[in-house]
């Protein structure tokens, strides 16, 4: 198979997939129970007119697929509907959720994944000395540690010390814009501190068990036998074959962070993509909902998607 | 007794003229099971080891499998794991090289001693291309860069056979031999003195490995290059060196001349292992009179299988069949050989007739019953007549289960037995059959069996069904020699005794020359010839027939092809 063709089946299977979790997340607003009006839209006990006259605001009183096309044409404009908590539409609040997770997100993320590829690498190359020891038990350690947990303990232990709650500092007027990044940046340390510990240790443990198989391979004793030096063997032979498993693995645990932030956000009160999820639960705040699983869904779809190009460049097996 | 045998067989420094291109002395390699410190083990497995080759000269390792003799050349090169300590010299230009560890032999990898695998499937990174794999040697030892680098790996890739463009393919788009002649060309890369070859041609069929060592011969001439050849197979040795040495629980045994070797053998190991080397010229001369009047057990008549559903297969584009019109047949008590090459279609037949591939056209009937258009379920019953036995007995056998699980579960499955005491007579029988006593191996697991051993539990498992057609596919070529002879014994035995119809796919004309009754060739997917082994050995109908003989090494010295 060429790369036109690689990329082209990927990219339908990309799209298929979105549009799958698209009509999903209709129709799973559409089977939950009670009346959209009397439960939705929280008017209990409204008369016979006033119902009519909300569903038909609302578009309720048509046929569910002219609903489903409605739906999909206003997607297509950019319209997630209106949040019932403020009344604000909801694709205005999802950007800026999202403009709030990404740094904290981008960060824990890439600091993750270089952390748990380094001590991956660390701990297959040492294998069998205390450092490797070491580094593998602090890894299924902090795997092993439930998120939230993890996030309270440091809470705790640094609450004085460091600002825990919030993206800012409330009381920060006349802030120069200096002034303004570093508070932020201080405001990023827990909650990323939190995200690097919980993500890291599965990259660690994936990236030493990939090593170790590569490592075992019988290129490497070529390259050995080569008189390559270690460096060369392990970055050109062991870590380059090591990454087609170390990619994939990577790429799923992509895509739980945007759901894995949540905890974070809410327990340090980030006002992201998380906490806004968490409390549009609370408020039942449906439209907001809905717009938040899609963007989680198209965030995961894309991100496996990416990954899906990466290995095709790095495995030319796939696909001359 | 060993030590006196080495001083008695001409000493490798003695019979060179000049000073050696490499000489191993004394070297003694031990591997520690450091993992569990409270019971550390240490095992000896190279004891005093002694070889030296002139420079242009072939020295042959030989030796079966855990001898020791790729511990050897691992440790003359330094790349033994760090659970081996090593001690004794080896000798490059009058400097002991591995006397300063790592920093002492480094300068000397590649440079000087090059190496060639035995997995050449997995022994190039696959995600780099062969190019930039040999371009990497000649970079790293600054032998050439740039365009200079590129122009030696053109040149050396034509040393070997390959074309220019070879060059741009990543491994798996090459074929075994193929991978081969270019880790050959890698190995060359840096004009090294002295190349250690293990096993290069085990993966390899018989074609292929008859043009390997062709080559390799070539150029240890033209290139004044000494070459060690590790092997098991003293065929190979035989054909390609001038001197060999045999090793045997970490020791050699017997070193010489491998003319002298072979007429004569003066350690009763070496004998053996001549004796059980098969050698064309065993080759059986007449079958036995076998035929029934009941019809032949096993008919395949114009079989014709394709492949759907593969990837390369394009519209349009000209389906080959795998197999393509094959007819064949097995009488009670028959062994009949199926030999070709890889990828000739012989796996694929058996799979046919197993009725685990479906056959695009054509019949097959075991006992005269069509079993093409058989459903599993129609099978089943079937399944107690037909019995497969699988090449490699380390992957054959469940490893949780015990040897008296794996040889009673066919009893279980096809509800043989009133009893559990019927059922275990039945599986002692069979054990004894294939000559484990059951007393000793019943309830053993199969890591505590050797290759051999499994593979007589595979037969047994088998033969407890009392089947009467037995599918054998290279039920050997994973075994070491001399554990060889035995199950192809037991195989000519059971068919005697109980009159089972064997079907033997090998890829080793000397085996089935042996043993079977009459051999079938194929090739791409058809029957070029049958006959009788003498007849197919020693007056072939076709050239392709002849070809195959004429690769097959002898062990005989003498009868030399491959240096011409």
């Amino acid at each position: 198979m060429h790369l036109g063709g690689y990329v082209w089946k990927r990219s339908v299977f990309a799209i298929v997939t979105i549009f799958v979790a698209l009509s999903f997340n209709f129709v799973l607003f559409r089977v939950l129970p009670g009346s959209a009006v009397s439960s939705l839209a929280r008017v209990p006990h409204a008369s016979a007119e006033l119902k009519h006259a909300l569903e038909a605001q609302f578009g309720l009183d048509k046929p569910v697929w002219e609903q489903y096309f409605l739906y999909l044409r206003e997607l297509l404009h950019g319209n997630l509907g209106v949040s019932f908590a403020n009344r604000q539409p909801v694709s205005a609040n999802l950007l800026e959720a999202f403009g709030n997770t990404l740094p904290l997100v981008a960060t824990g993320t890439v600091i993750a994944i270089v952390l748990g590829i380094a001590t991956g690498i660390y701990s297959a190359v040492r294998r069998g000395t205390v450092g490797e020891t070491v580094s593998t038990n602090l890894a299924v350690l902090f795997y092993a540690f439930p998120t939230q947990f993890l996030g309270m303990m440091l809470l705790i232990l640094f609450a004085g010390y460091l600002p825990s709650v919030g993206m800012s500092d409330p009381f920060a007027v006349g802030f120069s814009p200096g002034e303004q990044f570093v508070d932020v940046l201080r405001h990023l340390i827990l909650p990323v501190t939190t995200l690097i510990l919980t993500l890291y240790a599965e990259n660690t443990l994936i990236v030493r068990s990939a090593m170790l198989e590569t490592l075992g391979e019988d290129y490497i004793l070529t390259a050995r036998a080569k008189g390559l030096p270690l460096r060369r063997i392990i970055s050109s032979y062991a870590l380059r074959n090591a990454m087609l498993p170390i990619v994939t693995q990577v790429a799923l645990t992509l895509g739980s962070i945007v759901t894995g932030a949540i905890l974070i956000e809410v327990i340090f009160s980030w006002p992201g993509i998380g906490r806004a999820l968490y409390s549009a639960v609370l408020s039942r705040d449906y439209p907001m909902l809905q717009g938040g699983f899609l963007v989680v869904t198209v965030t995961v779809v894309l991100l496996n998607y990416l990954a899906d190009l990466l290995y095709y460049r790095l495995d030319p097996r796939l696909t001359r | 007794m060993n030590r006196e045998t080495l001083r008695d067989a001409p000493d490798g420094a003695e019979t060179l003229d000049a000073m050696p291109a490499l000489q191993i002395k004394g070297l003694n390699v031990w591997f520690n099971s450091a993992r569990d410190r409270k019971h550390a083990t240490e095992s000896h497995v190279v004891r005093g080891i002694d070889l030296a080759i002139a420079a242009g000269e072939r020295v042959g390792l030989v030796g079966e499998s855990g001898c020791g003799k790729t511990t050897t050349i691992l440790a003359a090169m330094g790349l033994l794991p760090a659970s081996a300590s090593v001690s004794g010299e080896v000798i490059l230009d009058g400097r002991n090289i591995i006397a300063d560890g790592e920093s002492g032999i480094q300068p000397h990898r590649w440079r000087d001693i090059a190496m060639v695998f035995q997995g050449a499937m997995s022994a190039f990174n696959p995600v780099k291309t062969i190019g930039w794999q040999i371009q990497e040697a000649l970079q790293f030892h600054d032998i050439a860069s740039g365009a200079a680098a590129a122009s030696r790996v053109v040149q050396l890739l034509g040393m070997v056979g390959l074309a220019e463009q070879d060059a741009q393919s990543f491994p798996h788009q090459l074929s075994g031999g193929m991978k081969q002649r270019a880790m050959i060309a890698m190995a060359l890369a840096c004009n090294p003195k002295v190349l250690l070859a293990d096993e290069p041609t085990t993966a390899l069929d018989v074609v292929v490995q008859d043009q390997i060592l062709k080559l390799l011969v070539r150029l240890s001439e033209e290139l004044n290059l000494a070459l060690i050849l590790v092997t098991h197979d003293l065929g190979v040795v035989a054909q390609t060196c001038t001197r060999a040495a045999v090793m045997l629980e970490g020791e050699i045994v017997e070193a010489g001349v491998v003319d002298d070797l072979y007429r004569r053998p003066q350690h009763p190991y070496t004998r053996s292992l001549f004796e059980a080397t098969p050698n064309l010229a065993d080759s059986r001369q007449g079958a036995e009179e076998v035929g029934t009047a009941t019809g032949h057990l096993l008919e395949v008549t114009d079989v014709r299988t394709i492949y759907a559903g593969h990837r390369r297969v394009r519209k349009g584009a000209t389906q080959t069949a795998a197999v393509d019109g094959v007819s064949l047949h097995v009488d009670q008590g028959e062994m009949v050989a199926l030999v070709g090459q890889s990828g000739c279609g012989k796996t694929t037949t058996l799979h046919n007739i197993m009725g685990m591939l479906p056959v695009n056209e054509g019949s097959i009937t075991i006992n005269a019953q069509e079993v093409t258009t058989l459903t599993p379920r129609q099978w089943r019953a079937l399944r107690r007549d037909v019995q497969m036995i699988y090449q490699d007995p380390y992957e054959s056998l469940d490893v949780r289960f015990r040897v008296s699980d794996t040889v009673q579960e066919p009893l279980l499955i096809h509800r043989i037995g009133n009893s559990q005491a019927e059922r275990m007579d039945m599986v002692n029988a069979a054990l004894r059959d294939v000559g484990l006593a059951p007393e000793d191996y019943a309830q053993r697991y199969p890591h505590e069996l050797s290759g051999g051993q499994r593979q007589r539990v595979a037969i047994a498992a088998s033969l407890v069904l009392r089947p009467k057609l037995l599918l054998a596919d290279e039920p050997v070529s994973m075994l070491d020699v001399s554990v060889r002879t035995g199950i192809l014994e037991l195989l000519d035995r059971l068919r005697h005794e109980h009159q089972v119809g064997i079907l033997m796919i090998t890829h080793d004309l000397s085996t089935a020359a042996k043993y079977a009754d009459r051999i079938i060739v194929m090739r791409e997917g058809r029957v070029v010839e049958t006959g009788e082994p003498w007849q197919i050995i020693h007056a072939p109908r076709t050239d392709y027939t002849r070809q195959l003989i004429e690769s097959v090494p002898s062990p005989d010295p003498r009868s030399r092809h491959v240096v011409e």
